[in-house]
């Protein structure tokens, strides 16, 4: 269509320029004609005037003799002046004539003649006439006559031979200038001959073009119409009748209408229906479902994604709607596939009761044009889509929102650059202050203390600075002095960095929540518990050091049984003062705060010194302490040195006391590489421990076994502590045991 | 070796089992308050200062701070015996110029050995 319109367009501009340049040119040669032309106009001209001249000096001759004759007979004044001018006229006469024909030789020579002839006449009249004026008589003899009458044929005769010539030259010249000008007439002929032409191609072009762009502005009034339809936001059911009107209207169509694909896509319906006219047949018969199948027309379309023109009186099996069309005075029939990048539309029908061939610029046209309507059908339905979950998001945002503002723990939110997008209705009543206004400074923490409310927090530190770094932080305490209040509060705070689409940090999260009251009541039990201890320890200091000096023979030598007594006094007081450590520790592990104090440690010494500080407890038994290394005398793990050493003891002790006199201990100390770890086991050869008792063993106060057979000298909290001491080092403990064939314990710490 | 002791401890008991125990082998003297303490180091100085935790008039913490503020008891080495020993206290001892930290009950007969690891900067490892 484009080239089309740009061919005519350079058909006129070619034309255009074909017609200045055969103009110019036909003028260019023209051009000379005419001035050759009128250049003969001239020549004529002045062969005319020295025609004029000649019968002029002819006439003036006669005037002057006749004038001199009437002065002759009547004497008067006057015909003698009238004589003089005409004399001088003559004269006038003849040295313009001569100016005239300068250009002709023979002409001269002849005037040159006449001249001379013309003058010796005059003289003699002259001579003549002064005779006449002094009075004298003078007597014309019949000489003079003759003479006269001499001179006068010969002027005569010279004057005929010059006007002969001249009228020859003036045929000549007429004849020229006759040619000249019909030659000037049939060139200005072919000129407008050729611009005739010219314009009428440049008119059938300008016709063409005006045409195919009045189709164009046609088409893009459509357009614009259509456009207006359908941004008028109405439904589509509303809108595409109104858009089927408006080319039906327009584009010389009768009928048009829509099908669109069912839900599923499997089917094709009739979305919308338009006629200008009923046409009541046709409009029943296009109604119900198409398969996508070459079966039908429509099908076929759809299926093959071509445009099908249809002619109804040409038979075609697949268009069953052709007898119903053909009753309401159809002829001809377009079928257009609609698709938006790749996904299928629907199917444009149009029809019109003349017949119209395929026509592939009416083609492009209904493409632009339901292209658009199929384009805005597809915005409206993602339009739609988005609305419902725009409408779905924001439900869920109140949701969140209310969530967010009543829940007990306050949230703030802010982004990298330290704006607070969040600021929750529990934040600023933990913290007493609304923020959101406010920017967030990493640079600094104001007011933030350490969990023990006197270290100040390093901005670093903050949980939301750390969250917006990019760091997770869990059940983080904190001091916070808040404004203008002495006291403070503790807070636990959670935080979490906030990701973008492309997993780059865009802010942070941090949760948290008021433990002040946790915090005190934590601090009230630490008191009582280490008051409890202090006021426990103070009298067992007393007893232990007045029964250690006792048994030491301090206060002189005991009888056997005195002494027996005071050891039994004092291994109780031991065990009242082991018990209390126990209990310490496990009301700390409860409480988690149970801190390990991780150092580089050497294990198999830890062992050794272990069992050396149990050696004298175990020979009161005679059971054999045996240590059995497996590992590098140089190895070091990472652990709490006292805990270790406190976990080694209470499995050795706890051997001890179950282990049958006369038995034997074994403590293994073994590196296990392939599992980046050490183990510690402590085999002994007592009783055995039944399963289901095993289950049981590492909790707290719970002693099985032979409570009733041997006197229980451990505090019963000697495993659930090492169990919780393993397991914050990150490692295992266990027992493997069979009743009646002793008992493992074991642990293991990754190093 | 013999040298002289300062014990420090609000309860007769105990400072009595204290003095048994390191009979022989330390000469002993007592106060059982701070301010008796300290009037006592003006006209003596020990050897070594075995000093309690919590006393009537002061907290043995801040003895020793009012002890080294006398040039002359600079240098004295100071033992702490305390039933607090918890882990945090412990921590906050560490802090302070004390020789060594003992923990109540403790062992009479082994008491005097321990003290001499002290003195001897040895720790039990």
């Amino acid at each position: 269509m484009k080239g089309k319109d740009q061919f005519f367009r350079y058909l006129i501009v070619g034309s255009t320029l074909a017609f200045f340049a055969i103009i110019v040119g036909l003028f260019w040669t023209t051009q000379e004609h005419l001035n050759h032309q009128s250049r003969l106009r001239l020549w004529v001209v002045h062969t005319q005037q020295v025609l004029v001249s000649i019968s002029r000096l002819e006439n003036t001759i006669k005037d002057v003799q006749i004038y001199e004759q009437i002065y002759g007979l009547t004497k008067k004044q006057e015909y003698y002046e009238a004589y003089k001018d005409s004399h001088q006229k003559l004269i006038e006469i003849l040295e313009s004539s001569i100016e005239l024909i300068d250009d002709n030789q023979s002409q001269l020579v002849r005037l040159e003649d006449l001249k001379t002839k013309v003058r010796g006449r005059l003289a003699f009249l002259d001579e003549h006439i002064e005779q006449i004026r002094s009075g004298r008589e003078y007597l014309v003899t019949k000489e003079d006559y003759d003479r006269l009458g001499q001179t006068g044929l010969r002027i005569r005769g010279v004057l005929k031979d010059i006007e002969h010539e001249e009228l020859e030259l003036f045929a000549k010249r007429t004849d020229e200038l006759d040619a000249a000008t019909r030659e000037s007439f049939l060139r200005l002929q072919i000129i407008s001959l050729v611009a005739f032409v010219v314009f009428c191609v440049a008119v059938v072009a300008l016709y063409v073009v005006n045409r195919r762009q009045s189709r164009q502005t046609l088409s893009r009034e459509v357009a614009y119409q259509i456009n207006s339809i359908l941004a008028r936001r109405i439904s589509l059911n509303q809108a595409v009748p109104e858009c089927f009107k408006v080319i039906c209207e327009n584009l010389g169509w009768h009928t048009a209408a829509l099908w669109r694909p069912t839900a599923d896509g499997q089917k094709l319906q009739c979305h919308s229906f338009f006629a200008n006219q009923p046409v009541p047949h046709f409009a029943k018969a296009t109604s119900g479902e198409v398969e996508r199948a070459d079966k039908t027309l429509l099908g076929k379309v759809w299926c093959t994604g071509e445009p099908a023109w249809i002619n109804f009186d040409v038979h075609n099996e697949k268009f069953s709607r052709e007898n119903d069309g053909l009753q309401d005075g159809l002829k001809s029939g377009f079928m257009l596939p609609v698709y938006i990048q790749e996904k299928f539309i629907g199917v444009f029908e149009f029809f019109s009761k003349t017949i119209l061939k395929e026509d592939a610029n009416e083609e492009w046209l209904l493409k632009v044009i339901c292209g658009d309507m199929a384009q805005e059908f597809e915005r409206k339905r993602v339009e739609e889509g988005l609305q419902d979950a725009l409408s779905e998001l924001s439900q869920f945002h109140r949701f969140l929102d209310s969530v967010l503002q009543n829940m007990g723990s306050g949230v703030v939110v802010a982004d990298r650059m330290g704006n607070f997008l969040l600021f929750n209705e529990s934040a600023q009543r933990i913290l007493g202050y609304k923020q959101i206004d406010q920017q967030f400074d990493s640079s600094q923490a104001a007011g933030l203390f350490e969990e023990d409310a006197v270290t100040p927090l390093k901005p670093e530190q903050v949980p939301l600075t750390r969250a917006i770094n990019g760091e997770a932080v869990d059940n983080f305490i904190l001091f916070c002095k808040i404004k203008d209040a002495q006291d403070g509060i503790w807070l636990s705070v959670n935080g979490r960095p906030i990701l973008n689409h492309n997993g780059e940090i865009f802010g942070g999260v941090v949760v948290f929540e008021d433990v002040t009251l946790r915090k005190e009541e934590e601090r009230r039990t630490i008191e009582l518990y280490s008051m409890v201890s202090h006021e426990l320890r103070t009298p067992l200091t007393s007893i232990r050091g007045a029964l250690g000096l006792l048994e030491g023979g301090k206060a002189g030598q005991l009888s056997d049984r005195g002494k027996r007594l005071v050891t039994m006094g004092r291994k109780e007081c031991d065990r009242l003062v082991r018990l209390i450590n126990d209990i310490l520790d496990v009301q700390k592990f409860d409480a988690g705060r149970l801190q390990l104090k991780p150092t580089e440690i050497g294990p198999l010494h830890l062992v050794e010194r272990a069992t050396e500080n149990l050696r004298s407890l175990a020979d009161e038994k005679n059971v054999d302490l045996q240590v059995i290394s497996r590992i590098d005398a140089g190895k070091k793990i990472t652990a709490d040195k006292d805990r270790f050493l406190q976990i080694v003891t209470n499995l050795v002790s706890n051997a001890i006391k179950f282990a049958p006199k006369d038995s034997r201990i074994k403590i293994i100390c073994e590196d296990q590489h392939e599992f980046n770890q050490i183990r510690v086991s402590v085999q002994d050869e007592g009783p055995g421990i039944s399963e289901e008792n095993q289950t049981r063993l590492f909790r707290s106060f719970e002693q099985v076994g032979a409570q009733a057979n041997s006197p229980s000298e451990g505090t019963g909290l000697g495993l659930a502590i090492s169990k919780a001491l393993v397991q914050l080092h990150n490692g295992q403990i266990g027992l493997d045991s069979k009743e009646g064939e002793g008992a493992t314990f074991w642990f293991t710490i990754p190093g | 070796m013999t040298g002289s002791m300062l014990i420090i401890d609000d309860d007769p008991r105990i400072r009595e089992i204290i003095e048994i125990s390191l009979e022989g082998d330390w000469i002993t003297m007592t106060a059982s308050s701070g301010e008796e303490a300290l009037s006592v180091l003006e006209s003596m100085i020990p050897d070594v200062i075995l000093s309690d935790r919590t006393l009537p008039d002061i907290d043995g913490t801040e003895l020793i701070l009012k002890i080294r503020q006398n040039p002359n008891l600079k240098k004295i080495p100071v033992i702490l015996l305390t039933a607090r020993v918890q882990a945090q206290e412990l921590e906050a001892y560490s802090q302070q110029d004390f020789a060594g930290v003992l923990s109540k009950p403790f062992d009479p007969m082994t008491l005097s050995d321990e003290i001499n690891n002290i003195l001897q900067g040895n720790s039990q490892d």
